[in-house]
């Protein structure tokens, strides 16, 4: 008599002999090269498979196809290029940050209006080379140089971190000595595009202003350039995710979804750089470096040439000194000490002499 | 013994669940080409509505389910391309009984011989007993797998183990399982 037990046991082994693939990595490498497991596939399995493995084959390669298709369309349709000077005047910056057209691929360097111990520069740069008029993606960047009193440095970061909110901006970065020997630093703030320039004006108006820097650089086709590729890059998933619903074996499954799990990572990566590049044309930078006036020399009185002499002279003496002293310290030694034996034995001598003397007589 | 799991992989669906199915497939269809189409389907079938796979405990009996319903229909697939080859249904045609038992224990080894056994039952009966002896679930659990009620599997595992208590290869075995429930030796 035998158990339940016995009897699981028994048809256990009956299954355990039948040859299934139990690595799992070999039925994954199986699955993945189409090849079948230990057991043969039937005709009718093949027949099933062969042709929709062909179907997968050739929707995937139009995928692709469509996919390039429309990156080709999109790269080729961006505007033309469209260089403009850039207006002669500081103020135009407005327009620049206004997204207003103008420019393209050019630089220019402006000087006036501007307190004259500064310096001013701007420049306009096209990323692409394809920027046209009309809804420009500019980032616009800026560095102010200013010098404060020492006293009224905490101050001004102060009022620069007011500056950033009240336009609705943010304080990216601040590095600022308040004391100390190096007083001084940078700020950067992030201000809205549309702000940007109101955000100059104020800030220089802080300190003591020593150069003033921005540059205007036009993404346009950068924004387009990821803007079509992610669109690309979904319609193929979309192709994949219909490819996938339809998969008729586990072979077609996993490599499908290996595909859709790439494209997917593309995309993502591509919608970040979409959303720095969004947040960079948003909002303006606007480095503010802080210093504080260096200390002026204290003269030094010029010396007469009796008094250059004779502090020629001493110097001389004491090295001559020092020297003579450096060089011959033990002959010296050893005279001082002869000396004074010598002068210790006359004394001495003297003295026995007379108490001899007064002895004898 | 396999242990339940939330398949929200499919990699770790296969690694879990390949062998057990396949070798359930192989209990319940004995044809090799067969086994290979039933357990791809059922995982295709099973990855496709994984949205709707129950966790826990409930899991390992859905799997079941839908390998026994993927055997079913590989099986009719066969039997009505069988059909045209031979009139011969594909499940019985892969099992021979016509051979003595002494034969058979001169070909086979003994787990060949309880597949054989299994294999001859018929397929109705053949997925509770594998379910039960082979997946090791119980007769609810069964019942859930193949939709049908608890007293009703219990009947189909009944009467299972009463034909095989009568299967000559079994009995060459010197085993037998008797028709109420319990192995007896013969």
């Amino acid at each position: 008599m035998i158990t339940d037990a016995e009897f699981s046991a028994l048809v256990a082994e009956a299954a355990e002999a039948i040859p299934a693939p139990t690595s799992a990595d070999a039925i994954l490498a199986a699955a993945r090269a189409g090849i079948d497991p230990p057991s043969v596939a039937s005709p009718i399995a093949k027949a099933r498979r062969h042709p929709r493995g062909i179907a997968i084959s050739a929707i995937g390669a139009a995928a692709a196809l469509v996919a390039v298709i429309v990156v080709a369309v999109s790269l080729s349709s961006s505007p033309p290029s469209i260089a403009h000077r850039a207006p002669g005047s500081p103020r135009a910056l407005g327009a620049l940050t206004a997204g207003a057209p103008g420019f393209g691929a050019s630089q220019a360097s402006v000087a006036g209006g501007i307190p004259a111990a500064g310096s001013t520069r701007t420049s306009v740069t096209s990323a692409s080379g394809t920027a046209s008029a009309g809804s420009q993606k500019i980032i616009t960047t800026g560095t102010i140089s200013l010098v404060v009193h020492k006293s009224a440095l905490g101050h001004v970061v102060t009022e620069l971190q007011a500056i950033a909110t009240s336009l609705g901006g943010y304080v990216s970065t601040s590095s600022v000595a308040l004391a100390g020997s190096s007083r001084g630093g940078t700020v950067v703030l992030g201000v809205p595009a549309r702000e940007f320039q109101e955000a100059v004006r104020e800030a220089e108006s802080l300190g003591t202003l020593k150069h003033l820097g921005t540059t205007a650089t036009n993404v346009t086709g950068q924004v387009a350039d990821l803007g079509a590729q992610v669109s690309a890059l979904e319609a193929a998933r979309a192709q994949l995710e219909a490819l996938f619903a339809r998969a008729g074996t586990i072979q077609a499954l996993l490599s499908v979804q290996n595909e859709i799990t790439s494209v997917q990572s593309q995309i993502q990566q591509l919608q970040a750089q979409q959303r720095v590049l969004a947040n960079e044309i948003s909002f303006s930078s606007l480095t503010v470096a802080l210093a504080v006036p260096s200390v002026p020399h204290t003269p030094v009185p010029t010396p007469s040439r009796f008094s250059k002499a004779w502090h020629q002279a001493v110097s001389h003496v004491e090295g001559g000194l020092s020297t003579l002293l450096a060089d011959s310290g033990i002959v010296l030694l050893s005279i001082v000490l002869i000396v004074l034996i010598g002068l210790l034995l006359l004394f001495g001598g003297r003295l026995l002499w007379s108490f001899v003397r007064r002895r004898l007589v | 013994m396999v242990t339940d799991t939330n398949p929200g992989d499919l990699e770790e669906l296969l690694q879990q669940w390949y062998a057990p199915a396949y070798r359930t497939a192989a209990l319940l269809l004995g044809d090799a080409a067969n086994v290979d189409d039933a357990v791809q389907e059922a995982f295709l079938r099973l990855w496709r509505f994984r949205d709707a796979l129950p966790e826990g405990d409930g899991l390992r009996p859905w799997i079941y389910r839908v390998v026994v319903n993927a055997c079913y229909s590989s099986a009719r697939t066969e039997t009505r391309h069988a059909s045209r080859r031979a009139p011969q249904d594909a499940l019985d045609a892969v099992v021979s009984s016509d051979s003595t038992p002494d034969e058979l224990a001169d070909q086979h080894d003994r787990a060949s011989l309880v597949r054989q056994a299994i294999l001859s039952l018929p397929t109705g009966l053949r997925a509770p007993l594998v379910l039960r002896y082979y997946a090791g679930l119980s007769e609810k659990e069964i019942a859930t797998a193949i939709r049908r009620r608890p007293g009703t599997v219990k009947s189909r595992l009944h009467e299972a183990r009463r034909l095989l208590a009568s299967d000559p290869r079994l009995a060459h075995l010197g085993l037998g399982v008797s028709s109420n429930g319990q192995e007896e030796a013969k």
